[in-house]
């Protein structure tokens, strides 16, 4: 009985209810479909960026996070790559030798960023294919070099023309090479636009004399969520004397700041939000207390605890609570869920372009659990401070003031 | 059996400018199966009166036994629950649940006195019977007149099978037929099953029901009238 009065209670002045429960329920709508983009948007920002160029790991030299030189680079194993690709929730795996030379076209020289790749691996993360603009996709065998369209424009080169190198190589050896230019890539990224040559693997290790060397591994994710599991995994494989796993975190602090102030940003929204709807909750509680301060006399007067009072008072407030909350997840269930399938995607001709890139530009909603488990806590934390004023009248409460009060 | 017995009651407010004494040395002892009526003008403390015989309010000097148990100094919580099952109350305003029906007003005490679901059920079903309203047990009491809805009042009061039933200005705010029901009620429970009632009132039709008139002004007992 205790429980149908709190039920029937809540039902006693319907339009308040009702203005209360759709409140909750709109904080909950509102603040879930914030949370939901931001997390989505936190996910497509860790997608794009770790796609446009380090992955979500790296197997490095322990030195080479902080200078990037090639005499930092690291020998490695042929069952290395096979062992990193056979983790669980690994999408790609990519060597890699990075480091700059001089490039020069008849009387242009410019300092570029040497990538040397196996191009079918890297075709897994930055999915160099799709940025082809002109010629053709160099392959592991390949003797020449696909250039950046910024840098071709610089050094006003085209395809089958020849490109000087000059570099320092592995331990001040001379590296210094010919190379055909035979395909012109579109870098997203302006400054990779501006530097980037990529040559096939062997072919970098023969210009800067690295043989059977690499500066790093990039491993891909399926999820980036999984990154503790595959680290462990990936651990193994590794020898901790000359070579470690480098997350994109290390690899890319500016990112973590980026994700923080968004992070940040959408939780101070999220505060004055649930502190408007605060005020609506606690106005709906003040003026409930005031009504029944007589009724919560008689009940006190003729023998009702107050601690079961308490709870009868308590109970209304988190079911109505509760109702706002599911009412609230039931709707941005249906809302996230269908924006999840279908995220909101910007005009064609920009998401032309953004295939072009191999990237992602649609707003891309989360449907992570943690989202709708924290709204649940919030606004049942939020009704639990605030159901401290009527508990504390009833507390409080003096029947025959009360009643005297009321008659 | 005295059920209430006070002696040299005394309540003065100090939250005014100047103390107000709403009772001056009250000396009153009811006995079991008294029809009492508590008479006087208003502002001579009756409703004082009853709220200290029903433990509601602490008296400033004096002492209350009910049922033989002093409760002049008791803490709150045992006051609760002392009340519920000691005294029935009967209020002016009625004050019955809204949001439950007159059946389940009638339960609600014997739910809080941790009674059996068959013994609530019976025992609301025969007192609202006993009442005339059976009929409307499973309404709401804002779907009942004034009267009516007093007569689930007593019978929720009833329910807890008190010591005795405390009553302020039980007709003030019904009409004269009803007034003559339920006071026609009250005395025949008082008849057929010996329950003890306390009022307080100014209305005659009561007072000329009552077998025990006691008469306040200024705070004091200035007769006390027993009929046959």
């Amino acid at each position: 009985m205790i429980l149908i009065m709190a039920w029937r209670n809540i039902w006693r002045n319907r339009r308040r209810s009702f203005i209360t429960l759709s409140s909750i329920a709109f904080a909950v709508i509102f603040s879930t479909l914030m949370m939901s983009v931001q997390r989505g948007s936190l996910d497509q920002l860790i997608d794009n960026s770790v796609k446009f160029y380090t992955g979500h790991l790296q197997v490095q030299n322990p030195e080479f996070i902080d200078e990037k030189s090639i005499n930092n680079s690291f020998s490695y194993g042929s069952d290395l790559l096979p062992n990193l690709e056979g983790i669980k929730g690994v999408q790609a795996v990519s060597p890699r030798i990075e480091s700059f030379a001089l490039a020069s076209y008849e009387n242009v020289s410019k300092a570029t960023m040497v990538l040397g790749v196996e191009p079918e691996k890297e075709d897994g993360i930055m999915v160099l294919t799709k940025k082809l603009v002109k010629g053709k996709m160099i392959t592991s065998d390949s003797k020449g070099v696909v250039i950046a369209a910024g840098l071709a424009d610089y050094l006003k080169i085209n395809v089958n023309d020849t490109l000087v190198l000059i570099s320092q190589g592995y331990h001040g050896a001379n590296a210094a090479g010919l190379f055909v230019i035979e395909g012109i890539l579109k870098f997203p990224n302006p400054m990779q636009n501006k530097q980037m040559i990529c040559m096939p693997l062997q072919q970098a290790q023969w210009f800067y004399d690295l043989k059977n060397k690499l500066t790093s591994v990039a491993i891909l994710l399926k999820d980036y969520k999984d990154m503790p599991a595959v680290e462990e995994a990936a651990s193994k494989f590794i020898d901790p004397k000359t070579e470690r796993l480098v997350t994109w975190q290390e690899m890319t602090p500016e990112l973590i700041q980026t994700a923080n102030m968004k992070f940040a940003s959408a939780r101070v929204m999220i505060l004055i939000l649930y502190a408007v709807i605060g005020f609506g909750m606690f106005g709906t509680f003040l003026m409930m207390t005031a009504e029944r301060k007589r009724e919560f006399g008689i009940m006190l007067a003729i023998g009702m605890k107050r601690r079961l009072l308490q709870t009868v008072v308590f109970s209304e407030i988190v079911m109505l609570s509760a109702l706002g909350v599911l009412a609230g997840l039931a709707v941005s269930g249906v809302l996230l869920t269908y924006f999840h399938f279908n995220p909101i995607g910007l005009a064609s001709s920009q998401k032309t372009i953004a295939e072009a890139y191999g990237m992602e530009f649609a707003i891309r909603f989360s449907l992570d659990q943690s989202i709708f488990i924290f709204q649940a806590l919030a606004v049942f934390i939020l009704a639990t401070a605030l159901s401290f004023y009527p508990l504390n009248k009833i507390r409080k409460n003096d029947p025959v003031v009360a009643i005297r009060e009321g008659q | 059996m005295s059920v209430i017995k006070a002696e040299n009651i005394t309540k003065t407010y100090k939250e005014t400018a100047v103390p107000v004494h709403a009772l001056n040395g009250i000396n009153l002892e009811v006995q079991e199966g008294e029809f009492t009526a508590i008479v006087g003008p208003s502002g001579c403390g009756k409703t004082t009166l009853l709220n200290i015989l029903g433990g509601l309010d602490h008296p400033s000097t004096g002492t209350v036994e009910v049922a033989g148990t002093n409760i002049t100094d008791m803490k709150d919580s045992k006051l609760i629950d002392f009340r519920l099952q000691t005294i029935g109350f009967v209020f002016q305003a009625y004050n019955l649940i809204p949001v439950l029906t007159n059946k389940e007003n009638v339960e609600f005490i014997m739910l809080l006195q941790k009674r059996s679901k068959a013994e609530r059920d019976k025992r609301a079903m025969e007192l609202l019977e006993q009442m005339g309203i059976a009929d409307k047990a499973n309404q709401r009491p804002s779907e009942l007149s004034g009267g009516q809805q007093q007569r689930v009042a007593v019978a929720r009061a009833l329910a807890s099978k008190p010591k005795f039933i405390l009553a302020d200005e039980p007709t003030a705010n019904l009409d004269s037929v009803s007034t003559a029901n339920l006071l026609d009620m009250m005395a025949r429970m008082n008849q057929e099953q010996n329950a003890t009632f306390v009022f307080s009132t100014h209305d005659q039709r009561v007072i000329d029901k009552a077998k025990r008139i006691v008469t306040l002004e200024d705070g004091k007992i200035v007769s006390d009238e027993t009929r046959n």
